[in-house]
């Protein structure tokens, strides 16, 4: 199957990247078999290169005057430069219990921090502030945003969990997750959403209202979706204490409806909420998270146009 | 019992078994189980919510299905062959095997290892068990095997219910028909296949529904098989043949060696010898008496063979080692034609049968006879051993009583008179103890009424000397005791001769009565004038040796052994007949086989009245002219003609001559032997007559025609067969009323040996006596005679005990029953040869009291029907009894493909339904299985993930 796909995407295989066992390594390798240097911030800020004057109006930070043509035309401008290191990216990742199932060789919880690990390493090195946010029962690290170089090992020691924990209230969680994320920020949540869906909505919502761009990766191993096994087997729950003998394959046309509709909700709901939402498996290709996070970039771009460089 | 429901029930277990696979799966699957630790399990838990029902439900249809399609399997393999008696595969097939076990299948040849294997071990070993059988037992339940023994086709209980066996699948029904045929041995009977084909038929009929074939274990002799001999056999067989296409016939050549194609059509057959009969001179003999047995051996081989014969005294249960043979031993038997051995026994000279009888005494001198070799062993290389032993019984009295009626009564007793004559006659029989019962002195009135008085059947003869009319009553009995095995002689008279009316109507009653032929008239009659007595120049008395002789008898009853001296008739040309009955012969109804003229008077008739019949033969002959002018006749031809002119002078009209005149004129002529003088030879007619010359033939047929004619006037012994027994009829008086036989006469010198002869023919056996094994014999006893007593037969059979002789065996009875003042018994189940008694006894009687009289019965076995071993050739067999067009019929060798026999046949599991239900099962069950995603459509890769769509 391999062979069939472009052959520059190899190395993007989940199984290739699987190979890698440092995060930072992996990180590298997907980012810079991706774009290396590819975009263009959409965002103004504080930054050296001068890109136009505007006519001031009331409520502009004067900070922001430019004295030198107010000294000689005796008229109030504004200096916009354009700014690239202005985004911040707070990443949140689910590493509970649920994220520690996986039928190939990157479990889910593995996939999420790769493409986390990969979100960073790419933002960082276009002077991008990055944050990390983990949770599971309850937020376990908080990584604020920054944009230096050496951001990247925090972030890196904060995805590695040792002593996985369930999820309970994830409502509760995404009021913390808001609460660490001071400004506005694009909000990346990575998890595979195994809980009730309308704490789960609410808590978008409350991150909704930060005015924080949320995108979400909804992160399926791919035999959750398949349900491909075969023989007796007995499922038993990674996050209580369920436990289910069965013949699969019996199991499987009613389990994949279920699945469908689940999945029918969660997106519909984050449609709904204006998230923007995307179903990963496992087995799919890394790039697909980044190819999906810069579209939304450039989205996001083009909808509040050319806005003031946040302060 | 279940395992008759199935031809290998040893599967039905492992069948069992396998049913129960797939629940045993069921189980160790849900022992045996993978773990996952399984994130979605919210998803799980609710499609199990939703589908448990269902999947319940689907997952016990698919486990019932499995289980129903191993079921299958296993009654595929274990062969079910359906409950009922409705074959699921067609018709039942019934297979009728006839089974020859009649003597000569006990044929014995030895084998190559030295065993000796019969041609009865071939049909039930070989045939019978380890094909018919064996392959019966791989047929279908409903599949029958009938057995039809011939030995037992006459058994009530075998037409009630023959051998049947079914579910020979069963080994246990199989174990017992191998043990029920393992104890059939061949029987020493001769039963005729046409009536075990009968049988057999008897028994089809009863199975209209159903495929028969009908087996034939047989030895194939010619003597059986041959057509047209065994004609109505082959139409029987081609009738049952064709009458369904349901019907297939099979014989089978059980018969040593095999047939092949190496023998030239004809396989060979065994030596064999075997006696065949054994008659003694008479059936009662007297105390001290001498009983001639005249042994019958017969020689069925083609080479000669010598042999010894013993003499065994069974009552004693010894040989008899100074029995003088004549002709001596070793006896040479010549192939293909009978040997007759005498020996005597019984007087003095020769050892009495039993030395200390006493007055008043009776007792049965069973004996038998056995061929032997030199050591007095069984006969080497003989085929049958069974016919090489055959037993007779005499019974000997100390004095043997012979009942005279004499129509004259006491007078009779007179010198010269009836009575008188025979009486004395009879005691004058060398050695003989005959007593003479007078009937007038029995009943003291007229003698005829002792006929209505007494038991006749202790009197091995009886005489009706010149009988006036009997009652009705004395007739009856009189009838009775001769077929019964009486021997009756009548003598007549003038007494008689008053009541011809009597004679004609019931004594003859055309053909059906005792007496031999309708009576003409009294010649002459009485009151008219005798014949004169004159010195004839004919013999008196001529015997008709020209005509067949009586079943069983191998020369002239009587005259044969009186005139084994042709010189002894010499006085007989001195017999004066004055006055006898004349035969009507124009109503005389001569039944063939029964009546037989034994002697008759000259031709008295002018033999004028032939001048014609000689002159068509002579004058106006054209062969006889041709013969005169024939050149190698030219020697003859003087002399022919002085001798044909002495015939034509005889019958000159005008002459004096009688017809015996010209009869014995055409016998000179047939027979004149010239002379061999060579100064005047006169030429031997006996070789012009001997020329196949066609003209001469021609002239010596119508010679002899004509002699016969002209010779024999009218009949004066005649002899007639009744029942089982004989009469012979004198057409005069046996005292000198009517002829001077009796004294006075040169003939007289024969009368003595005439009446001995006579009476020894009388009281001898008669053929029919000579009874096969098997057989039935009816016997009737006078009610009147043991008038208050209940009778009842008791069948005894003298088993060959052990060195001290016969030891009896009671093998059945029954009580009698009148009717038509007679009680009629039966001896049946005679199947063993040797002695048998009917004994007559007191129902009401002590066991052990004796017996108010008893019969004996000698049966033998048919050596003239079984001991012929040759076989049938091979295109006989074809031509009579296969049918080629349409293969209904076969023969069959032993070492046929056991298919030939018992078609293999089907069952269940070639019943094309359960193969349909069985393809029907294993589709449901895919279909199901698949349904219930069992089956994966394509890789486990290819399979559409969730949210496919939504992604």
């Amino acid at each position: 199957m391999a062979k069939t796909r472009d052959d520059s995407r190899r190395f993007l295989h989940p199984d290739t990247i699987a190979r890698i066992a440092r995060l930072d390594l992996r990180a590298k390798q997907v980012v810079e078999g991706f774009i290396s240097g590819m975009h263009r911030s959409p965002f103004f800020g504080h930054s050296v290169e001068f890109v136009q004057h505007r006519d001031y109006t009331p409520g502009d930070d004067i900070r922001h005057l430019d004295w030198k043509v107010w000294s000689k035309t005796d008229k109030f401008y504004i200096k916009q430069y354009e700014a690239e290191t202005n985004l911040r990216c707070q990443l949140v990742v689910d590493v509970s219990n649920s994220m520690h199932y996986g039928s190939t060789g990157l479990n889910k919880y593995n996939y999420a921090c790769t493409v986390a690990a990969s979100l960073a390493y790419m933002l960082l090195h276009q002077q991008d502030a990055v944050g990390l946010i983990t949770f599971d029962e309850d937020v376990r690290q908080v990584i604020p945003s920054r944009s230096a170089h050496n951001h990247m090992d925090a972030i890196l020691k904060a995805m590695d969990v040792s002593r996985p924990r369930d999820k309970t209230d994830i409502e509760k969680i995404m009021h913390r997750v808001a609460e660490n994320i001071p400004m506005r920020s694009m909000v990346v949540l990575i998890s595979d959403i195994f809980v009730d869906r309308e704490p789960f909505f609410r808590g978008m919502e409350m991150l909704r209202h930060g005015r924080h761009d949320i995108l979400v990766f909804h992160i399926m191993d791919h035999e959750e979706l398949t349900f491909s096994f075969s023989g007796t087997t007995r499922f038993e729950d990674l996050e209580g204490p369920d436990v289910i003998t069965c013949d699969p394959r019996a199991l499987r046309q009613g389990y994949i409806e279920v699945v469908e509709e689940y999945l029918t909700e969660v997106r519909r709901g984050c449609a709904r909420k204006g998230i923007d939402y995307q179903m990963i498996s496992t087995k799919d290709y890394l790039d697909a998270a980044l190819s999906k996070f810069l579209h939304h970039r450039e989205a996001m771009a083009k909808a509040p146009a050319k806005s003031q460089a946040p302060s | 019992m279940i395992a008759a429901l199935f031809l290998n029930p040893g599967f039905l277990f492992v069948a069992a078994a396998l049913i129960s696979v797939p629940i045993i799966i069921h189980l160790i699957n849900r022992m045996r189980f993978k773990r996952i630790q399984w994130a979605a399990m919210e998803f799980l838990l609710k499609a199990q919510k939703r589908t448990r029902r269902r999947l319940i439900i689907e997952q016990l249809l698919l486990l019932a299905l499995r289980c129903f399609l191993l079921a299958l399997v296993g009654l595929l393999v274990s062969r079910f062959v359906g409950c009922g008696d409705a074959n699921l595969s067609g018709k039942p097939n019934i297979h009728i095997v006839v089974v020859d076990d009649t003597l000569s299948m006990s044929d014995t040849v030895k084998q190559a290892d030295g065993t000796a294997k019969s041609c009865f071990d071939v049909a039930k070993t070989d045939i019978l068990i380890k094909k018919i059988a064996k392959g019966l037992s791989g047929a279908t339940s409903n599949d029958k095997l009938v057995l039809v023994p011939l030995s037992r086709i006459d058994d009530p209980t075998f037409e009630e219910s023959p051998p049947t066996f079914d579910r020979l699948n069963d080994p246990e029904n199989l174990k017992k028909v191998t043990q029920e045929v393992n104890e059939m041995k061949p029987s020493m009977m001769h039963v005729e296949m046409l009536r075990g084909v009968k049988a057999a038929k008897a028994i089809m009929a009863k199975f209209p529904e159903s495929q028969i074939t009908l087996h034939i274990l047989s030895d194939l002799r010619d003597v059986d098989w041959k057509q047209p001999d065994a004609e109505a056999l082959g139409k029987e067989l081609v009738q049952i043949a064709k009458s369904s296409k349901e019907v297939r016939v099979r014989l089978i050549d059980c018969a040593l060696p095999a047939r092949a194609a190496n023998q030239n059509g004809y396989p060979p057959s065994n030596d064999n010898v075997g006696i065949s009969e054994i008659r003694p001179s008479t059936r009662i003999a007297g105390h001290k008496m001498p009983v001639r047995f005249a042994v019958t051996i017969q020689n069925f081989s083609s080479n000669a063979i010598d042999v010894d014969l013993v003499v065994r005294d069974e009552n004693e249960g010894r040989d008899l080692l100074d029995v003088d043979f004549s002709p001596q031993t070793p006896i040479k038997l010549s192939p293909g034609t009978p040997t007759t051995v005498f020996f005597e026994r019984g007087d003095v000279k020769n050892k009495p049968f039993f030395p200390d009888l006493k007055a008043g005494e009776t007792k049965f001198a069973h004996l038998s006879v056995r061929l032997a070799n030199r050591a007095h062993a069984a006969l080497d290389n003989d085929g049958i051993l069974g016919d090489n032993i055959r037993h007779t019984v005499v019974e000997v009295r100390h004095k043997v009583p012979i009942l005279v009626i004499d129509g004259a009564g006491a007078d009779g007793r007179k010198e010269s008179k009836d009575s008188f004559i025979i009486g004395r006659s009879l005691i004058s029989v060398p050695g003989a103890s005959y007593e003479v019962v007078y009937g007038d002195e029995i009943s003291k009135s007229a003698a005829t009424k002792a006929l209505a008085k007494t038991d006749l059947s202790k009197y091995p003869t009886i005489y009706l000397l010149n009988a006036p009319a009997l009652s009705n009553q004395e007739l009856t009995n009189l009838e009775n005791y001769v077929k019964e095995g009486g021997g009756l002689g009548i003598f007549v008279g003038d007494i008689a001769g008053r009541d011809l009316k009597f004679y004609n109507e019931k004594l003859y009653n055309e053909g059906k009565g005792l007496f031999p032929a309708p009576i003409k008239d009294v010649f002459p009659r009485i009151g008219e004038k005798e014949l004169s007595p004159k010195e004839s120049d004919t013999h008196q008395l001529i015997t008709r040796e020209d005509l067949a002789l009586p079943a069983g008898e191998n020369r002239l009853p009587i005259f044969g052994p009186m005139f084994d001296e042709p010189k002894q008739r010499e006085p007989l040309m001195n017999l004066p007949i004055r006055r006898y009955f004349k035969v009507n012969i124009p109503a005389w109804k001569q039944q063939t086989n029964q009546v037989f003229e034994l002697a008759t008077l000259p031709n008295e008739n002018a033999a004028v009245d032939y001048e014609t019949a000689v002159a068509s033969i002579t004058r106006d002959g054209e062969p006889y002219k041709a013969i005169q002018t024939k050149p190698e006749f030219a020697k003859y031809r003087t002399r022919l003609v002085a001798l044909v002119r002495e015939v034509e002078e005889t019958v000159r009209v005008g002459g004096t001559f009688k017809a015996y005149h010209l009869a014995n004129q055409i016998d000179t002529l047939l027979t004149d032997k010239g002379r061999q003088d060579p100064k005047d030879p006169i030429p031997d007619m006996t070789q012009l007559w001997g020329s196949s010359d066609p003209d001469v033939e021609t002239v010596k047929r119508q010679l002899n025609a004509l002699r016969k004619e002209v010779r024999y006037g009218d009949p004066f012994v005649i002899m007639r067969k009744f029942g089982k027994g004989k009469v012979v009829a004198v057409m005069s008086t046996a005292g000198k009323d009517w002829n001077d036989w009796p004294g006075g006469c040169a003939a007289s010198v024969l009368f003595p040996m005439f009446t001995w002869e006579l009476q020894n023919y009388l009281s001898s056996p008669s053929g029919n006596s000579n009874l096969t094994v098997g057989s039935r014999v009816n016997l009737s006893v006078d009610a009147d005679l043991f008038k208050g007593k209940q009778l009842k037969l008791q069948r005894v059979f003298m088993r060959p005990g052990n060195e001290k002789g016969t030891v009896e065996e009671v093998i059945g009875g029954e009580v009698g029953e009148e009717a038509n003042g007679r009680i009629p018994f039966s001896m049946v189940n005679t199947q063993k040869p040797g002695l048998y008694f009917a004994k007559i006894v007191d129902a009401n009687a002590q066991e052990d009291a004796a017996p108010l009289f008893k019969l004996p019965y000698v049966f033998n076995v048919d050596t003239m029907k079984e001991g012929r071993l040759q076989r049938i050739g091979d295109a006989e067999l074809k031509s009579g009894y296969v049918d080629p067009s349409e293969n209904a019929i076969k023969t069959i060798q032993p070492g046929a493909p056991d298919g030939d026999l018992v078609p293999r046949n089907n069952d269940f599991s070639e019943s094309p339904w359960l193969f349909l239900i069985l393809l029907l099962v294993l589709v449901a069950e895919q279909a199901l299985a698949v349904h219930l995603s069992f089956h994966l459509k394509n890789t486990e890769s290819d399979m559409t993930p969730a949210g496919a769509r939504v992604g």
